[in-house]
């Protein structure tokens, strides 16, 4: 997990210093599991019967205590999601006092809630990023795939409140079998309109006991492949796409597996990164399940010790680290345990995906010749 | 001495990070860091209340010449100063 795809060179020192010593550089926190959209494909959603019955959310004075003892232990960055983010009632206190602890905020939110209030809000004193999910690339996709008939004029609407102010913005798309036909438009309006985007191919089964999850509703593992080719494509200029196709097959034809196979998960996930869900159970990331640590009955670093402690112990599937296609792989301890159960399970899902995508780098490098 | 109330210190690691929030964070919405010596001199701002105090307080932990911390850390706190991220 890289809750920074676009980190500049000082947060990459920092960073890596907090991956070297184990500090709780980065964190999440699901505030909320209410939103105004119902996406097929969501695994965090809840209605608010079912929130109440789980357990009601917690209020913003308690966050902001979490936050303190996380910033105490080396917190920098922190991403504030949900459910809908702007949804939650205390949005803007909370968000405050973050800010006066010298804590680095970014935002994830569907967009369809931006106010002009909130814009102005947000320009005052700006948050690293707001990460905004583009779902289509129209309202007939958005009533579709999230039963929102205006979420696209309502997103887009919320982008221009925000860029009109200053306020960074990058783009986020999950690829579905329900909007997969609007990535050229969705690439082309983050280009008219300046914006980076980062686009998710690849969905993890539900893990979650409060809804069916994305399985239903995400990609076959062949198209996926050939999203992230066609992603590649609208991303990058053709010269150094073909760098990028030799040079990736060059690492997967060199690449010798060494057979060692160490304890613990091989991204950033409890190592200086961790997630608390709404109901205040941290995680290494929000697809893991286990270690798992109740963070409002206990002190906040004694929790982090916990994640630690359980995610060193972890054994990932020998498979997939002696695997010839390790260099192109994109499988983590998340996938691997929650496609297969047990994190070590090889997940066939992405055996398959990363299969068919070496095959279009091949067919890509014959088309240059080489 | 004080950090601007708008420019919030943090060390991580042994690094000194600034962080810029509210009006500071409209004119540059990144993160500032430290070489030893300028982080040492953020870190113990308050605990100075003049430039030359700050300098003492160099010489007594740094290996320097007084002249060059002399010219140096007051050249760096007028410049600090000037920009508004430093209240003395």
């Amino acid at each position: 997990m890289n809750p920074f795809q676009t980190e500049n060179l000082i947060e990459q020192r920092i960073c890596n210093l907090a991956d070297m010593n184990q500090i709780p550089i980065s964190g999440t926190f699901e505030l909320l599991p209410l939103c105004n959209m119902d996406c097929k494909m969501c695994f965090a959603k809840m209605s608010k019967a079912q929130m109440e019955k789980h357990r009601p959310m917690r209020g913003y004075q308690e966050w902001l205590e979490v936050a303190r003892q996380a910033r105490d232990a080396g917190m920098m960055f922190l991403l504030l999601t949900g459910g809908e983010t702007f949804l939650y009632p205390d949005f803007q206190k909370l968000y405050c006092g973050l800010r006066k602890m010298g804590i680095v905020v970014s935002i994830n939110t569907n967009g369809t809630l931006i106010t002009e209030e909130i814009a102005e809000f947000l320009a005052k004193d700006p948050p690293r990023r707001v990460n905004l999910t583009l779902y289509g690339s129209s309202d007939e996709t958005y009533k579709k795939l999230c039963g929102n008939p205006h979420g696209f004029s309502q997103a887009t609407h919320g982008i221009k409140l925000l860029q009109e102010r200053g306020v960074p913005i990058k783009l986020n798309c999950s690829v579905t079998p329900y909007n997969v036909d609007d990535l050229e438009s969705i690439y082309a309006y983050a280009a008219e309109k300046k914006l980076p985007i980062e686009t998710a191919y690849y969905m993890m089964p539900a893990i979650r006991e409060n809804n069916l999850g994305n399985q239903d509703f995400r990609l076959d593992p062949r198209t996926a492949a050939e999203v992230k080719m066609r992603v590649r494509e609208l991303q990058y200029p053709p010269a150094v796409l073909k760098d990028y196709v030799l040079g990736t097959l060059d690492r997967y034809r060199d690449y010798v597996p060494s057979g060692e196979v160490k304890k613990g998960f091989t991204c950033r996930a409890g190592n200086s990164v961790f997630w608390i869900d709404y109901d205040g159970m941290m995680r290494a990331c929000s697809f893991t399940q286990e270690p798992s640590v109740q963070v409002f009955d206990r002190p906040f670093i004694q929790a982090w010790n916990e994640i630690k402690e359980g995610v060193s112990c972890v054994m990932l599937s020998s498979e997939c680290l002696s695997c010839k296609m390790k260099t192109i792989c994109s499988t983590c301890a998340a996938s691997m345990c929650s496609e297969t159960g047990v994190y070590s399970g090889t997940p066939k899902y992405h055996c398959e995906l990363t299969a068919r995508f070496i095959e279009l780098l091949m067919e890509k490098e014959k088309e240059y010749g080489e | 001495m004080k950090a601007a109330k708008d420019y919030v210190v943090r060390e991580i690691a042994g690094d000194v990070v600034i962080v810029p929030t509210g009006k500071a964070a409209q004119q540059f919405n990144g993160l500032i860091t430290a070489n030893s010596v300028a982080g040492f001199v953020w870190l113990n701002l308050e605990k100075c209340d003049t430039p030359q105090e700050m300098v003492e307080l160099v010489l007594e932990n740094y290996e320097v010449e007084r002249e060059v911390a002399q010219e140096q850390i007051l050249s760096f706190l007028q410049d600090m100063k000037t920009v508004g991220m430093i209240e003395y």
